[in-house]
């Protein structure tokens, strides 16, 4: 038997080494994945404090709404009320591993195993990412934001360029095209367009130009900004045809919309994410320890971490607070493997594809890994074995009655229903309410009308009409904002009628 | 597959400290309230962190949500016990669907309130916020007695010590390659080629091949080796006129000490309560004085008839009982400033904290310590008169009925000459930080007022 890789709990950068190795052995000779270029930075928790308030992001442009969520964090933190991740991993090529000081040797073996090659792959694989996301070039566009957003802050003031974002941040989750996929980022090109646009502009820069009336072919063009469909993409409607917004202000809106796609696969598989990663540091750990390269005093360890992580309480006790997506997750994979393995009839009956199939449980879980997110993926894999393990239950609720009606529970007629609700709370509309510009009256006093397409009678709260503020800011004239369901408005916001042509 | 492993422990920390200045910019004034409201009601001196909650507004980021309450729709929980289909479940109070589970407001205070810690500076940047130290220039430019060394580029002249190699290296090579050294390639590559050269004349009898091109090239190239040689000796490696040293220069440094000296009247007419509203005078004083001097000094001097110098604690802490000589402190400040003070090098500030009462027979001798020799040395002096808590009126009619033999009138009518004298009510603990704040702005504003000022700074000097 080979002696174990370390005894103690102190980690040193020769260790890391070591660990990474084997590790590394396990991940792609046995689970077979496929990972970017690995990047593990240790630092201290000052820094994973600084990491919290940008998202983890290694480099973010500056904005108060950063330092808020950095003072809320850090009191609680001090407070000891929470403690710190243990590790940020970064979606990007290289992928970049934040690995915290404190951690003990067994605990970064963990975090390796978990971020460096379970994110890994599945930044890698998931189809969500690898069409919304651009690993390669994140960071350097990144530091294009940051360093643009200075400039314009130089040029123009903290002041006008603090309201843009603050706006911008207002609809950054309705900044992202769902269905259409994006082009990739390209910092150079970024770059190199706004200089050729700076250039031109400079070139052509006459003042009498100013002075010229327009022509009536010109009015025309611009009156006819056809509206054809719906524009789901709000940021990407006001950058393109918002009547007030100067060029840089049009590259703000540009840059958060950009970043905000750069997110938008991450809330859709959370589950499904840290599920995976999780599975991969459970299935290493047990696997170098079976190699006899972990102490039992280290597995044991990692047992109390793991279970740790994997806290999930029912819904009537103290410490419930939604679903645990690690916990969710993990047993998915696991259940998944389970019915692999070792099938019931009832598996069977529910999974033919892949019950007891011969090719093993690894493909079936790459297979799911790479094109899934979170609700196709419960809606696809969640056994009845699983919701009677967890005891699902629905809950049907209806706005006018004062109780909940419990709809179905973990029997043979309710595990459908129960799967069904379960995927659709996992499904973007759910999370997101679905807003989308349906108008823009260009011919006439230029009102912007949003619409909300409503989801089973669900309406906004209470902080709508401060977004359509922002929305006004960014758009100059006046903002309406439609709740529908089919066809019949539900309710209705309309901001205040004054133009205003300048944010100042 | 590579990786790499970064130690990233020693990289600058605090990135966070630009978003964190732009939020606490964005949330001064809910700020400046809270935090105005907070320091009159703790005590001042062990402030590490402060935690503040502020009002959300200003500082809320809204965007589009689902209202919870609303909708027809299924949701899922875990963990079901009892219950069977069709079973009823009472809503929550509040209408809280329970479907997004706790994300409302956990990050900190309730929903309108936003809670989170100051560090001592910053707390101490928003109570101090505008305020300023009146006449402190003054000193820096006149008595100046300390000076302080910086960095002052280079210079041609120097001791060895002070030699800049990497400044006179690039004087060095900048002065070679403009006189033409020769490259040391150059004199290699001669030297091959004659050799080369060389050795094909010894490869023939000379009878059978004169190899005279060969003998003429290098005839030629030695005569170039020399010249280039005798360019290497002559010009050198290092020239005295390549030399830069270090260069520092003595600038002047603001006398950066400060004494602060406390009076307080402890006769019997001084309650626990009057002596607590003077306390929280003199913290306050004090730390804004730390914040702009480097080091500050205190010296308490408590008075009756007589005063003596004693430490803090007794201070605000003896009893005490007797009449009142106002001029029996000030004496003694005098005396201790003049004593291990200099002007030249403190900056003396004066707090007085009395309830108003003075023997009548002290007012002139009080005037003619304070006008003779305490005001011409004090960069500022602040007098805090604490009205007792049911004789507002009495003090209110003291304070503005004319030749009324109190101190206030004194100050009052000093003040006219001297700017540098300021007197203020306090009868609440709240109306400290307003009382505070109006000392150092009123001054700032006076100092506008050209003639006055010009006159204090004649007769300081």
């Amino acid at each position: 038997m080979t002696s174990p890789l370390y005894t103690g709990c102190e980690w040193s950068f020769p260790l890391l080494e070591d660990v990474y190795a084997e590790c590394e052995k396990i991940a792609l000779e046995e689970l077979k994945l496929n990972v970017y270029h690995n990047q593990l930075e240790v630092i201290s928790s000052e820094q994973m404090l600084d990491a919290y308030s940008s998202s983890g992001l290694p480099i973010y442009y500056r904005h108060w709404s950063f330092g808020k969520h950095f003072s809320a964090e850090e009191r609680t933190y001090r407070k000891g009320y929470t403690g710190l991740a243990y590790e940020i991993v970064i979606n990007s090529n290289p992928c970049i591993n934040y690995l915290m000081e404190e951690n003990t040797m067994t605990t970064q073996t963990t975090v390796i195993a978990h971020a460096a090659f379970g994110h890994n792959h599945f930044f890698k694989n998931n189809y969500l990412f690898r069409e919304w996301t651009d690993a390669r070039y994140i960071i350097d566009y990144l530091v294009f934001a940051k360093n643009y957003i200075q400039e314009c802050e130089e040029r123009y003031g903290f002041s006008v360029v603090e309201k843009v974002l603050d706006s911008c941040h207002a609809l950054s989750k309705h900044g992202v095209s769902r269905y259409k996929r994006p082009p990739k980022l390209n910092v150079f090109e970024e770059k190199l367009k706004q200089n050729e646009r700076r250039q031109y502009l400079r070139k052509i820069y006459n003042d009498l130009w100013r002075t010229l009336p327009k022509t009536k072919k010109q009015e025309e063009k611009k009156k006819d900004i056809a509206f054809s469909d719906p524009e789901e993409n709000v940021l990407y409607f006001i950058e393109k045809n918002s009547p007030i917004l100067t060029d840089w202000q049009r590259e703000l809106v540009r840059i958060v919309r950009k970043i905000s796609q750069y997110f938008y696969p991450q809330y859709q598989t959370k589950v499904m994410n840290e599920g995976w990663a999780t599975h991969t540091h459970f299935y290493t750990m047990n696997r170098l320890h079976e190699k006899g390269l972990l102490t039992d005093g280290a597995m044991l360890e990692f047992f109390h971490t793991h279970s740790g992580v994997m806290f999930q309480a029912g819904f009537d006790r103290k410490g419930y607070n939604g679903f645990n997506p690690y916990y969710l997750g993990f047993e998915m994979f696991r259940d998944i493997r389970r019915i692999c393995e070792d099938p019931t009839d009832e598996d069977k009956e529910w999974f033919p594809d892949f019950a007891g199939c011969e090719e093993g449980w690894l493909d079936v879980c790459l297979e799911a890994v790479a094109n899934y997110r979170d609700e196709s993926f419960i809606k696809q894999y969640l056994s009845p074995a699983m919701i009677r393990k967890m005891r699902l239950f629905v809950l049907a609720n209806n706005t006018k009655a004062d109780h909940y009606l419990v709809d179905s529970i973990h029997n043979e007629t309710g595990y459908k229903k129960v799967r069904n609700a379960l995927a659709s709370m996992y499904e973007i509309g759910n999370l997101i309410p679905d807003i989308q510009v349906s108008d823009a009256d260009f011919k006439g006093d230029r009102t912007l009308t949003l619409r909300h397409n409503v989801i089973d009678g669900k309406l906004l709260n209470n902080t709508t009409d401060d977004v359509l503020k922002h929305v006004k800011r960014l758009w100059g004239y006046p903002v309406k904002l439609e709740s529908r369901q089919e066809g019949v408005i539900l309710k209705s916001y309309r901001t205040s009628e004054t133009p205003q042509l300048e944010i100042e | 597959m590579s990786k790499y492993i970064i130690d990233r422990r020693l990289n600058p920390k605090g990135k966070s400290i630009s978003n964190r200045q732009r939020f606490i910019r964005r949330a001064k004034k809910h700020l400046s309230e809270r935090v105005h409201k907070n320091i009159v009601e703790r005590s001042i001196t062990d402030k590490g962190e402060e935690n503040i909650s502020i009002p959300t507004d200003g500082i809320r980021e809204p965007t589009f949500g689902h209202d919870q309450s609303t909708g027809n729709y299924d949701f899922v929980l875990p963990g079901n016990k009892d219950f069977v289909p069709g079973d009823k479940i009472d809503k929550p109070k509040g209408g809280a669907g329970g479907g997004g589970g706790g994300e409302a407001s956990d990050d900190g205070g309730g929903e309108d309130e936003f809670a989170f810690s100051l560090t001592r500076d910053e707390y101490l940047d928003v109570v101090f916020e505008d305020l300023e130290l009146p006449n402190m220039e003054d000193k820096n430019k006149e008595d100046v007695t300390v000076f302080e060394t910086h960095r002052a580029g280079y210079t041609t002249v120097g001791a060895p010590s002070q030699l800049n190699v990497e400044q006179s290296m690039i004087r060095s090579i900048g002065r070679r390659i403009a006189l033409k050294f020769p490259k040391q390639r150059r004199i290699n590559e001669i030297e091959e080629e004659i050799a080369r050269l060389e050795e094909e004349i010894k490869y023939y009898k000379e009878e059978v091949k004169p190899m005279t091109k060969n003998r003429a090239m290098i005839v030629e190239l030695k005569k170039e080796l020399e010249g280039l040689k005798r360019k290497a000796r002559a010009i050198p490696f290092i020239d005295p006129i390549d030399l830069r040293f270090n260069n520092f220069v003595k600038y002047p440094k603001p006398t950066s000490t400060a004494v602060m000296v406390c009076i307080m009247d402890v006769s019997a007419s001084m309650q626990e309560r009057e002596k607590e509203l003077s306390k929280r005078f003199f913290l306050l004083l004090y730390l804004f004085l730390e914040r702009k001097y480097e080091h500050v000094d205190v010296v308490f001097i408590r008075h009756h008839t007589e005063a003596i110098e004693c430490s803090e604690d007794e201070f605000f802490n003896s009893k005490e009982t007797g009449g009142t000589i106002v001029s029996s402190g000030l004496q003694l400040a005098h005396e201790i400033l003049k004593e291990r003070y200099s002007p030249a090098e403190w900056n003396a500030y004066v707090a007085q904290a009395s309830d108003g009462d003075n023997f009548t027979s002290d007012m002139p001798v009080l005037e003619r310590i304070l006008v003779n020799k305490v005001l011409p040395v004090v960069k500022f002096y602040t007098y805090v008169e604490i009205a007792g808590m049911y004789e507002q009126s009495r003090n209110f009619w003291s304070a503005h009925t004319a030749n009324r033999s109190g101190m206030w009138a004194l100050y009052e009518k000093l003040h006219e000459e001297w700017p540098n004298i300021v007197s203020k009510k306090i009868k609440e603990a709240k109306e400290i930080i307003p009382v505070f704040r109006e000392f150092f702005q009123k001054i700032t504003t006076s100092s506008m007022n050209k003639p006055k000022e010009k006159v204090v700074s004649e007769e300081i000097v």
